[in-house]
C-alpha cells in the first residue's frame, strides 16, 4: 500500500525524453506507442490510488462506528468520520487525473496509428527507393 | 507458605485508543506520500508538455503532412489537462492527510494518558466505567 500515485519516474520520462530529438517516422511511431502504454500505467496506478483512498475512508468510517459503540467521546468520533469525508472527497479528483491520463494514453495511440495510415505508405515508397532521394518538392502532385 | 496472588487481567479489547492513534498517524503517512507522487507525475505532464511542443515544431520544420501536426496538438492540450488533474490530486490529498492525523491527536489528546495510566500501573486494561463512578 505504499504507492498511492505510483512514481511515474521512468514512465513518462523515458517514453517522451527523445522526442524533440531528431524526429524520424519509424522512431516517432515506436514513441508515440510507448507514451500511450505509460499513460495508461499511469492511469492504472492513479485508479489503484483511487481504491486504496476509498478503502482508508471506509476503513476509517467503520474505527469511527466501532469507537462510538465504545462510547469514545463525540469529538473524537466526529473527527473521525470528518476525515473519511476529506478522503472521499479526494476520490472526485484522482477519478478526474485517472480519466484524463487514460484518454491521453488513447490520443497517443490513435495519433501513431493515424500517422501511419496516412503517411505509411509514403514513408514506405521513400525507403525503399533505390538510389538517390530526391528533394520533397520534387514528389508534388500539386 | 501462602502461593502468590494471581494477577487477573482481562484481554478482550477489539479496538484500543493506540490502535486508532497507530491506525490513524499511518494512514497520514501513506497519503501525504501519494501527495507527493501526484506532485511528480504533474511535473513529468509538465516536460511531456514541452516535448510534445518541441515535436510540433519539428514536425512542421520538417513539413510533415497529414493529420500529424494536428493530433500532436491535441497531444498537447491534453498534456495539460493531466497535468493540471495531477495538481488536483496532488492539493487536495494533503488536506485529506491532515485530517486523519488531526483525528489521531484528537483520540491521543482525550483518551491516551487513561490508557497510559493503565499501562503503566501495569494492568492490560482498567475495570468497567461504572467502577469509576464517583
Amino acid at each position: 500500500m505504499s504507492e498511492l500515485v505510483p512514481r511515474p519516474r521512468g514512465v513518462l520520462a523515458t517514453t517522451t525524453e527523445y522526442i524533440g530529438e531528431a524526429v524520424r517516422y519509424t522512431v516517432l511511431l515506436t514513441q508515440l506507442a510507448a507514451a500511450g502504454v505509460a499513460l495508461g500505467l499511469l492511469s492504472e496506478a492513479v485508479r489503484s490510488a483511487y481504491r486504496y483512498v476509498e478503502g482508508c475512508a471506509a476503513s476509517v468510517d467503520r474505527l469511527a462506528d466501532k469507537a462510538a459503540s465504545l462510547h469514545v467521546d463525540g469529538d473524537v468520533v466526529a473527527a473521525h468520520y470528518d476525515a473519511a469525508s476529506v478522503m472521499r472527497s479526494v476520490l472526485e479528483e484522482a477519478d478526474a487525473m485517472a480519466e484524463a491520463a487514460s484518454d491521453l494514453s488513447v490520443m497517443f495511440q490513435q495519433t501513431a496509428d493515424a500517422h501511419r495510415a496516412d503517411y505509411g505508405p509514403v514513408a514506405d515508397a521513400m525507403n525503399s527507393k533505390d538510389g538517390q532521394v530526391a528533394d520533397r518538392e520534387y514528389y508534388s502532385n500539386r | 507458605m501462602t502461593a502468590p496472588v494471581k494477577r487477573t487481567q482481562y484481554t478482550d479489547s477489539d479496538l484500543t485508543v493506540y490502535d486508532v492513534i497507530e491506525s490513524d498517524a499511518d494512514m497520514a503517512q501513506e497519503i501525504l506520500a501519494g501527495a507527493d507522487h501526484a506532485r511528480l507525475a504533474a511535473e513529468k505532464c509538465e516536460a511531456m508538455s514541452d516535448r510534445l511542443e518541441a515535436l510540433y515544431s519539428k514536425i512542421l520544420d520538417l513539413k510533415v503532412p497529414g493529420l500529424l501536426a494536428g493530433m500532436v496538438v491535441r497531444l498537447i492540450e491534453k498534456a495539460e489537462t493531466v497535468k493540471n488533474r495531477a495538481e488536483a490530486v496532488a492539493e487536495t490529498l494533503p488536506r485529506a492527510s491532515e485530517a486523519i492525523a488531526a483525528a489521531g491527536q484528537k483520540a491521543a489528546a482525550e483518551d491516551k494518558h487513561v490508557a497510559d495510566a493503565v499501562k503503566d500501573a501495569g494492568h492490560v486494561a482498567p475495570a468497567k466505567r461504572e467502577y469509576h463512578e464517583e
